[in-house]
């Protein structure tokens, strides 16, 4: 318990935060520029934590089924039927919306799109011999590649040649090479006899699939929480947090897991004072995605766009801005990096669904510990964070640990609301 | 047609014609209801099998909470995201007092240990009473904060408690709360009845407290800093009090309900009394009846946990799914709730009854353009009779007010005085620190230096509403009217404080103050309108109203901050009349920031020029059009 110990906690909690930081990045970046204090934050991190699980372990795949429920209630096709129809709705909002102006056109193609896939997933489900069908995580993950590969071709890399053709060439020319692309991922993995990805490998892939869903997510639906009453906000995305929460426990049920990664053994500083390797890798990532952030946001016209809306949403509207896209824009790098961290999450603690929360709570006092809106605060809070619960953890006991973070959170709103750094607040909320 | 058909002021009217108004009438109609609901359920517990019992009872354990959390989240607009941290706090006291108690005490044997137990009767106000010290140790400096800021920090607070009654808190060298093991009770067990009957009462108090509370002015001030905070501050009430007083009321009925649950369940520990789900459930619950209504708790709990509890029948653990995607439902497409169907901005059951079954309409002045002066009625009129003000002594004196805004010198040294009797203007360009002065006068900033006397009392560094009781009122540039409340309640919220003792002013107010809203209203040409809500109303009708509000209070002052800006130029005609009447007739001291310079030039007997805030010229209007620097501050040097 020497000088020793206190070094040793000091590295640890430094290396904590910066993980923290880069947790908190995403929810920083949506609440400055949009005002839209997520509360399904944290789940969004687990979801990337999960994808980068099931890379990792890939021949467990028999253990990530969505059991069908085999008692004849009416709730399951329900249910099925509900969500396949939110999801058609924000598919058709978030892409038909610049080709129909008709709404009620729109909605119709969206629920009924909604409803004959429902009923083609229940009839696949029910359907003769297999009464507890397994709906493979694999597929569902390649279908996901496919779409957000070729959302990402189209979106991206071919808007520049808007003479070329019309947008729904563009498209197809997006989601056939996302297709392509896919299939050789596939055949190559599984010829390879699916050979485990190393989280941080994973990190691009996570990167795409969470870009595309998260600007599909905002275009489609977080978009009508914007501007509206604050209640409205956090209830909304308060709800979405429980059913992402549940949805996750029906998939990977509430056992916790790990990503092991064998990289050695620690380094040794001096003395007992040791770092592991991976905790290493996880801060030159941490600094990677810090720094690349700043330099997009300061640096690219998308990231002048960003700062733009985020200081004054109605003035970048009258420069011209399309609004929505930089929303849209700032949503899927945010859910991006929230996935990136929740990746590395899994390679020093377990992770099991309903870890969310805390990450959420989380990332909002390390927000307002560094101050609203600025990507230095997000660095600092975490810092000051994970130093605050690595010397607690150490010299009182790790159960205060956990509530050191949410005592911050309180006493730093009340006693100095504009953070450490200072930033945006709002005084009117 | 005003001599033929004179109609009596409100406060002369007959004990029968009072009696049978509609108003009064529908306004029994509410805790008769509640009554009869309460006797059924009381006289049909005993008949109820084990399973229905426990619905009731748990439909009536979610009433309490959310019709304590109506109080807070709905009446005050302040959304508590972690009320049922109060639930935690509640059964703790329980589990500590009906079950550690010994220990803590240091008894050995069960037997003895018994010696110290208390009875759930004990507990009870216990609960009550440590709920509500702990909801004012949180909510003085929680309540501070705004908006999403709040909801947060009060998530944190629930997480926070949690985790700190898991820590198992010690108090010499035993641990109160025996951390994550939890705390069993100990025979005999709670019966399902007996605690029927606890749940019934404090369902029963939750709701007529929250009722009471709706109905009497202390209700009609939580709206108000619902609305807007700052103009409420503004109109002396001490929204820190009022916010602290509702939290701690809503912290100890839901301390209550924590108490009893703990003692029905047995057994307690940080998992099972502080639920994961609770918290969210409440506000589900409320919003679906809706928001900030006496019976929309009621009604929501009912639905939501007897709909919840059909569904997860049903549904089994898909069942936060479905509630999750009702509530992104309810929030997009209901946002006001069940209740918002029938009487969408509040009314009250009478409104209801006007409006949907006898069909009257209520007059509705939206535009400027549509109001005519020829649809007051000839008997609201009141002729200008022209009497001059004395002009007295001292009431506004500031000396060397200052204002920083970090670097920059925003209000820089300003003396000025005004003395009871005169109007006297306050000019300057865009940006000279007009505002900003006003702001460091009542309050609203805090200034930097300088000193500010109202009424022969030092005001420096005090907050609004103490500064309003010393008189001085001020409006604001934007219009700061209650609009979801009528004219008359908007003139009641700013009543008159002096000789009216607090503890009565929260609950009735007195007739002198109706009789002056009465007079006030008549003397500003409302009576017409007195029973619109004030979004109805037209800009200069609301300005109009605003000024009556500032004149509540019997101020010794009055700050009119841009009375004319978006008032239809017919209006401020009409603006520049009351104020020379009230002046004249009334003897009200203005002082007012003008843009309109020909409105200051006429109105006032005297005016200061600010620019870069700084006090440039000081004189009567035929000095200051004179003066050179004035000019050059509007016009800009003559090179």
């Amino acid at each position: 318990m020497g000088i020793e110990f206190f070094i040793q906690l000091l590295i640890n909690g430094f290396l904590l935060g910066a993980f923290y930081a880069t947790t908190a990045l995403g929810f920083s970046i949506i609440w400055g520029v949009m005002r839209l204090i997520n509360l399904a934050h944290g789940e969004f991190l687990m979801m990337g934590a999960f994808v980068a699980w099931f890379f990792f372990n890939p021949q467990r795949e028999q253990d990530l089924t969505i059991a069908a429920n085999t008692d004849t209630t009416w709730v399951t096709p329900l249910a099925l039927g509900v969500f396949c129809i939110i999801i058609g709705l924000i598919v058709a909002n978030a892409t038909l919306r610049d080709r129909l102006d008709n709404l009620t056109q729109q909605r119709g193609i969206a629920i009924g799109g909604g409803l004959v896939v429902a009923a083609l997933i229940y009839f696949i489900w029910r359907g003769a011999e297999f009464p507890e069908v397994n709906i493979s995580m694999m597929n569902t993950l390649t279908v996901g590649l496919v779409l957000s590969l070729g959302f990402m071709i189209s979106h991206l890399f071919l808007t520049k040649s808007l003479e070329w053709g019309t947008i729904w060439q563009r498209r197809a020319v997006g989601y056939g090479s996302g297709l392509l692309i896919t299939l050789i991922l596939r055949f190559s993995w599984e010829s390879a006899g699916l050979p485990q990805l190393d989280p941080f490998f994973t990190l691009p892939i996570l990167f795409i699939i969470f870009f595309a869903m998260g600007y599909v997510l905002q275009n489609g639906f977080f978009n009508r929480l914007i501007g509206g009453p604050y209640l409205t906000m956090l209830l909304v995305t308060f709800a979405v947090s429980i059913m992402l929460q549940n949805l996750g426990l029906m998939i990977y049920a509430g056992d916790p897991r790990r990503i092991n990664l064998e990289y050695g053994s620690a380094f040794t500083l001096f003395g007992s004072v040791t770092v592991p390797p991976v905790r290493l890798i996880m801060l030159v990532v941490a600094i990677l995605m810090i720094v690349g952030l700043v330099l997009f946001l300061r640096y690219t016209r998308t990231g002048y766009a960003i700062r733009a809306a985020a200081q004054n949403e109605m003035a970048a509207r009258l420069m011209g801005i399309d609004i929505n896209e930089v929303y849209a824009i700032t949503f899927g790098i945010s859910l991006a990096l929230t996935a990136m961290a929740g990746a590395m999450m899994g390679t020093f603690q377990p992770i099991t669904p309903v870890d969310g929360p805390a990450f959420t709570l989380r990332a909002f006092s390390i927000v307002a510990l560094g101050g609203l809106g600025k990507v230095e605060g997000v660095v600092v809070g975490g810092i000051v964070l994970g130093l605050a619960e690595s010397l607690v953890g150490g010299y009182v006991s790790t159960g205060w640990a956990v509530a050191v973070a949410f005592i911050l959170l309180v006493v730093m709103l009340v006693l100095r609301p504009q953070g450490i750094t200072g930033g945006l607040v709002s005084g009117e909320g | 047609m005003a001599t033929a058909n004179p109609t009596k002021p409100k406060n002369q009217q007959s004990l029968t014609d009072k009696i049978f108004t509609l108003d009064f009438m529908t306004s029994l109609v509410t805790p008769i209801a509640a009554i009869i609901i309460l006797i059924v359920l009381y006289t049909m517990a005993p008949d109820l099998n084990r399973l229905n019992l426990r619905l009731v009872t748990f439909t009536l354990m979610w009433v309490a909470m959310t019709s304590s959390w109506n109080m807070i989240g709905g009446y005050t607009g302040y959304v508590d995201f972690g009320h049922s941290v109060f639930v935690g706090v509640g059964a703790y006291f329980a589990g500590i007092l009906m079950a550690r108690w010994g220990i803590i005490n240091g008894a050995e044997s069960i037997a003895d240990q018994r010696e110290f137990l208390w009875t759930i009767w004990q507990t009870l106000p216990v609960a009550f009473i440590g709920g509500a010290i702990f909801a004012g140790l949180i909510g003085y400096p929680t309540l501070r904060l705004k908006g999403p800021y709040f909801s947060i920090a009060m998530l944190g607070v629930l997480v926070a408690g949690r985790e700190v009654y898991r820590n198992d808190i010690e108090i010499g060298g035993v641990g109160i709360t025996n951390g994550g093991i939890g705390i069993s009770f100990y025979a005999p067990f709670s019966q399902p009845l007996t605690v029927f009957y606890i749940m019934l009462a404090i369902a029963g108090l939750a709701f007529f407290v929250s009722l009471w509370i709706y109905r009497v002015q202390f209700g009609k001030m939580l709206k108000a800093v619902r609305d807007d905070e700052v103009g409420a501050d503004m109109r002396g009430i001490n929204t820190t009090m009022m916010k602290i007083v509702i939290f701690m009321i809503a912290g100890g009925i839901t301390a209550m309900v924590g108490a009893t649950k703990g003692y029905w369940d047995g057994y307690i520990d940080p998992d099972t009394v502080f639920p994961p789900t609770y918290h969210i459930e409440i506000i589900m619950m409320t919003m679906l009846g809706g928001l900030g209504r006496p019976w929309g708790p009621v009604f929501g709990a009912v639905l939501f946990y007897l709909g919840q509890n059909y569904i997860w029948a049903n549904a089994g653990e898909q069942h936060l799914i479905i509630t999750g995607a009702m509530l992104i439902a309810i929030m997009l497409y209901l946002p006001g709730g069940v209740l918002s169907l029938l009487d969408p901005e509040d009314r009250g059951l009478a409104w209801v009854i006007r409006t949907r079954i006898l069909r009257q309409k209520e007059k509705v002045f939206d535009d400027d353009e549509n109001f005519k002066f020829s649809d007051i009625p000839e008997s609201d009129r009141i002729k200008f009779q022209g009497a001059q003000t004395e002009i007295g002594n001292v009431v506004l004196q500031g000396r060397g007010v200052t204002k920083n805004f970090g670097g920059l010198t925003a209000v820089n040294n300003v003396d000025f005085e005004i003395r009871s009797g005169e109007i006297v203007g306050l000019l300057g360009p865009n940006g000279s620190g007009k505002t900003t002065l006003f702001n460091c006068i009542s309050g609203v900033l805090p200034s930097s230096g300088g000193e500010v006397m109202v009424d022969g009392k030092d005001v420096t560094g005090q907050p609004p509403w103490r500064i309003n009781r010393a008189g001085l009122s001020r409006t604001f540039q934007r219009l700061r009217v209650y609009k979801k409340q009528t004219v008359y309640q908007n003139m009641l919220l700013a009543r008159k404080w002096a000789g009216v003792p607090p503890w009565l002013w929260m609950w009735i107010a007195p007739p002198s103050v109706h009789e002056k809203a009465d007079d006030l209203i008549r003397f500003l040409n409302m009576n017409h309108v007195r029973n619109n809500l004030a979004d109805n109303l037209s800009g200069g009708q609301q300005r109009l109203l605003e000024m009556g509000m500032t004149l509540m209070n019997d101020p010794a002052v009055v700050l009119l901050d841009e009375a004319t800006s978006g008032v239809n130029p017919a209006l401020v005609e009409d603006i520049k009349n009351n104020i020379r009447r009230l002046n004249s007739e009334r003897g009200i001291t203005f002082f007012l920031v003008e843009h309109n310079m020909s409105f200051a030039m006429e109105l006032c007997s005297r005016l200061y020029v600010l620019d870069y805030g700084t006090l440039i010229a000081h004189g009567t209007p035929m000095e200051i059009q004179n003066n050179d620097k004035v000019i050059e501050a509007y016009f800009g040097r003559d090179e």
